[in-house]
């Protein structure tokens, strides 16, 4: 056999090994940058919005019993964080499936009930909404309401540990959103969780 | 003659065996030719509009001014400062890390080495790339077998069709129209790592154009197989594009993260800012079909596009088929559905497949061209007045 031509084909085979174990190693690096974002990513501008309602609620300490109101014009509004449109009158709509809401108490209010007052985007072409609350990160309520009945109210209560702590970021999930336009129900094309009216601090002793 | 001086197309596009001269002659000038001639009426039309349809305006208008609307500036923002979280004081949650860092770096670039304002720098790098990307758009019609009238005319399709201001303004689309064609025009060559490098910064440009993946993976299916697919240790180059083109938006996502703690920051403020969400097609189309505003036009374009884009299947391209549907999908994906005429522009091959049926038909090609031509004057005068429709 021709040996130039064994020593072409060596190096040929050994060029693609070293190729095909960097192309690896490439796709390796995406692999592992990709989890880190995925896992270590926060949206920035939710951040800067919780971020500017802690402040202002760091500078209006509630204490029960409180009513909290949002809406057009309600002075209450500067409470919500990220994930919320912009108010409407009665209340403001969620924007995603997480929103989130900042409340500093006095910390001497414990135990402490919060009411939450809303109506959920359920339609009859989507009939069910299930809404989960969250506390500082502590689960604390599931939420369910049914095509027609989309209004009404449900109960925090406040874990003792969480109410010590003075400031609450009590964050809502929804299990979905849904855009009424896009589901032929109607003009509106904004995706929306639920419609928040009111928060009422109540003493729960 | 020398082969030094004889033009190097001759291999790459069947038919064709101009020298530099001839190739000059045959191509190049009459590219130029379209491209001058359609970008001179649309300015001419934006003078006229404003002057016409809307006298009130203020009256010093450059002619320059009319490449410079809705993103422009979000582009010059970035070329000029850099990328920053501050949000629009007009539009809560906008910021300029929506804008991709290919262009407004070009910018950047070019306005560094030549002393030059940054639109003027971008309105050049623009056109520049859109003659270029012109260029590259006549080679791949030649590489797909289209003869030289057919290549010609899917880039003169390109000039006329409604929106291509866009290509001459300060905007991203020509510079994707250019590494897109360089992309598919070498990987469809075998040269690997042009391909791959165009694709890398590709992805960098706009986030869409990851989607070179589906049109280097149905490349290789086609000319490997898909035993081939999976045994890439055979011919590892044919696979290099395919891995480099996730890099560019990696790389900015990495930076974004690095910066803001939040890797899709432009995601993030293309939902907050722009309302962009991801909705299912199936949901989507129906719903801008129902709309009785711009929406409704966008769904129209929608279903235009993808009627044309069968003739990809019908002359056999079927990667180009495949990367154009993946694209149109994506268009039927968004929620906010204002630009999808200046998203359906960059898809080349469609265009390419259009020229094609129409070359050999010269009522039709005449009729086709007057109809889009005036829609394009209509999309430039809307343009110029900042009509949404033409955001």
């Amino acid at each position: 056999m021709d040996i130039g031509k064994k020593h072409r084909d060596l190096a040929g085979a050994w060029r693609r090994r070293v190729l095909l174990g960097a192309l690896a190693l490439l796709v390796v690096g995406y692999c592992a940058a990709f989890a880190l974002f995925v896992t270590q990513s926060r949206d920035f501008l939710v951040a800067r919005y919780n971020q500017r309602a802690q402040d202002f609620s760091r500078e209006h300490v509630v204490s029960a019993p409180a009513k909290l109101s949002f809406g057009q014009g309600e002075p209450d509004n500067a409470r919500l964080g990220g994930g919320w449109h912009a108010p409407d009158p009665g209340g403001a709509w969620s924007q995603s499936v997480d929103a989130f809401v900042e409340i500093a108490v006095l910390r001497e209010h414990t135990p402490l009930l919060l009411r939450v007052n809303a109506t959920a985007a359920v339609l009859e072409q989507r009939p069910k909404m299930k809404i989960k609350a969250f506390i500082n990160g502590v689960p604390v309520i599931r939420w369910v309401r049914y095509y027609p009945g989309a209004a009404g109210s449900f109960d925090l209560r406040v874990p003792a540990s969480e109410a010590k702590a003075g400031l609450l970021e009590i964050r809502f999930r929804a299990d979905h959103t849904v855009s009424p336009f896009r589901l032929g129900a109607g003009p509106d094309g904004r995706q929306l969780g639920f419609l928040l009216h009111s928060i009422e601090l109540l003493d729960d002793r | 003659m020398s082969r030094a001086r004889s033009v190097r197309m001759a291999d790459s596009e069947p038919g064709a065996s101009w020298d530099a001269a001839g190739y000059i002659r045959h191509v190049l000038l009459p590219i130029g030719a379209i491209f001058l001639l359609s970008r001179a009426v649309l300015l001419l039309v934006g003078v006229l509009t404003s002057a016409q349809i809307a006298p009130a305006e203020p009256a010093s208008h450059t002619l320059l001014s009319y490449l410079c609307r809705f993103d422009c500036s979000w582009y010059l923002s970035v070329a000029q400062h850099g990328y920053s979280t501050v949000e629009s004081s007009a539009q809560a949650g906008a910021t300029n890390l929506g804008f991709y860092p290919v262009y407004p770096l070009l910018v950047r670039l070019v306005s560094g080495l030549f002393n030059a304002t940054p639109l003027h720098a971008a309105i050049a790098v623009s056109n520049v790339c859109f003659y270029v990307a012109l260029i590259y758009v006549y080679r791949y019609a030649r590489l797909l077998g289209s003869d030289h009238h057919a290549a010609l005319l899917g880039t003169g399709l390109l000039c006329v069709l409604p929106q291509s201001i866009v290509f001459s303004a300060a905007y991203s689309e020509s510079t994707f129209l250019l590494l897109l064609a360089v992309a598919m025009f070498y990987l469809r060559r075998e040269k690997y790592l042009i391909a791959g490098v165009a694709a890398a910064l590709l992805s960098a440009t706009r986030a869409n154009g990851i989607f070179f993946i589906v049109f280097a993976v149905a490349w290789l299916v086609r000319s490997v197989g898909v035993r081939g697919l999976f045994t890439p240790w055979r011919a590892p180059e044919k696979i290099v594009a395919i891995v480099f083109a996730p890099m560019g938006l990696l790389v900015f996502w990495g930076y974004c993260f690095a910066t803001t703690g939040d890797a899709f920051a432009g995601p993030s403020t293309m939902y907050h800012g722009w309302g962009w969400y991801f909705s299912p097609p199936w949901r989507e189309l129906p719903a801008m079909l129902r709309s009785d505003d711009v929406t409704f036009y966008s769904g129209l374009t929608i279903l235009g596009l993808s009627a044309c884009s069968l003739l990809l299947l019908r002359q056999r391209s079927y990667e180009e088929f495949a990367f154009c549907a993946a694209l149109i999908v994506l268009m039927m994906s968004a929620a906010v559905t204002g630009s999808l005429f200046r998203y359906a522009l960059v898809l080349f091959p469609v265009w390419i497949a259009l020229a094609r049926v129409l070359a050999p038909r010269p009522v039709l090609c005449l009729l086709a061209f007057s109809i889009l031509a005036l829609l394009n004057a209509i999309m430039m005068s809307a343009w110029t007045l900042e009509k949404s429709i033409a955001i």
